[in-house]
């Protein structure tokens, strides 16, 4: 079953390439090959876990301290918000008790990350288009396919931009919006992907989109907030659901 | 459903982290942010510092102060958009240098 332990899992696996590929900056290779070594266990752990909640909350547990030795090697990768965005998920995970608790921090999170890009924006660069001029210049795979975009059509794009990113700090908390607000997180982070400069920019936009949407995907109930639970189907989010047999 | 502290702390702590960060870009940078602050979701929001200089016909240079142009698109430094702005500007310029940005260069008036 395809729960959010697992989807997260798969992007803890893609960070892990991100890691093996930029190599080590700070630590000796062998502390370093121990960091990637828990990316690559978490990941393998929120994949394939059947311990339910408590099994991937020491799954993300895991996680979190592969983070923190990421960031021992190199201080600077904690500018970089798609690490930031999966610490705070695997935070929120290690520290509730219960799927309730979960989803309430998911979704506390998906309000700060939304609401606040939203209000950063309201600047004169960024409505003015000149933010959007850059990204879509510096986009290989748009300027291939693309001309370059009219000025009143960056401005445009620029307040849309605003708009959706200000809806999606809401659409968790209203029960009638959180699939809609998927489907608007789908759209608005596989436009990211579009106009990402470079592959290992594409790789953590990736990362950054995908665990985005999980937790959209979580709060609307597409996605089980945990693995199956044997003792009490409750705690995948589902409570109408029969505890799975394995 | 009862919160726990812990709980609180973290959710406050979501929150409180990024929009501490957002304040204190406005504080110091304004409507117009040049850097993005770390653990702070203002990606795709600020447009790093670019810099102006004009040559006039006998070599002497001086620089060049963008934010008296048009606000849309003055800042992207990308192609010839903003030079030729200057250019036309100051009239007396031969030429517009670009530093800073992703594309700095030179640009003949």
């Amino acid at each position: 079953m395809l729960t959010a332990d697992r989807v997260g899992g798969a992007l803890v696996l893609v960070k892990a390439v991100d890691v093996a590929v930029r190599g080590p900056v700070e630590l000796p290779s062998a502390l370093w090959l121990a960091v990637l070594a828990l990316w690559v266990a978490g990941g393998l752990a929120l994949l394939t876990s059947r311990g339910g909640f408590t099994g991937g909350r020491v799954a993300w547990g895991v996680v979190l301290l592969a983070g923190a030795g990421l960031a021992v090697d190199y201080p600077l990768e904690l500018r970089r918000q798609h690490l930031v965005l999966l610490m705070g998920v695997a935070l929120a995970a290690v520290v509730a008790r219960h799927v309730d608790e979960r989803l309430l921090l998911w979704r506390v999170q998906l309000t700060a990350l939304y609401g606040v890009a939203a209000l950063a924006k309201v600047n004169e660069s960024f409505l003015g288009g000149d933010v959007l001029a850059r990204a879509v210049v510096n986009a290989p795979l748009w300027s291939a396919l693309l001309p370059p975009p009219p000025t009143l059509l960056l401005i445009a794009a620029g307040i849309a931009l605003i708009a959706v990113e200000a809806a999606l700090a809401v659409t968790p908390w209203v029960r009638r919006l959180r699939r809609p607000g998927t489907l608007l997180a789908v759209g608005l982070h596989g436009v990211a992907f579009v106009v990402s400069p470079e592959p290992l920019v594409a790789l953590r936009l990736v990362v950054f989109g995908g665990t985005a949407v999980l937790l959209h995907a979580a709060s609307a109930g597409l996605l089980p907030a945990s693995q199956p639970h044997r003792e009490s189907p409750a705690a995948v989010g589902r409570p109408s659901a029969p505890a799975p047999a394995g | 459903m009862r919160v726990r502290p812990v709980v609180l702390a973290v959710a406050v702590l979501q929150l409180a982290l990024p929009i501490s960060m957002l304040v204190d870009r406005w504080a110091d940078e304004g409507s117009r942010p040049v850097s993005e602050r770390p653990a702070s979701w203002q990606m795709y929001s600020a447009e790093p510092p670019v810099s102006y200089t004009g040559t006039d016909a006998a070599g002497r240079t001086r620089q060049l102060d963008a934010r008296q142009l048009p606000p849309v698109l003055r800042a992207v430094d990308t192609g010839r958009f903003l030079p030729d702005r200057l250019c036309a500007r100051h009239p007396d310029l031969v030429r517009v240098e670009r530093e800073g940005g992703t594309q700095p260069g030179i640009f003949a008036c």
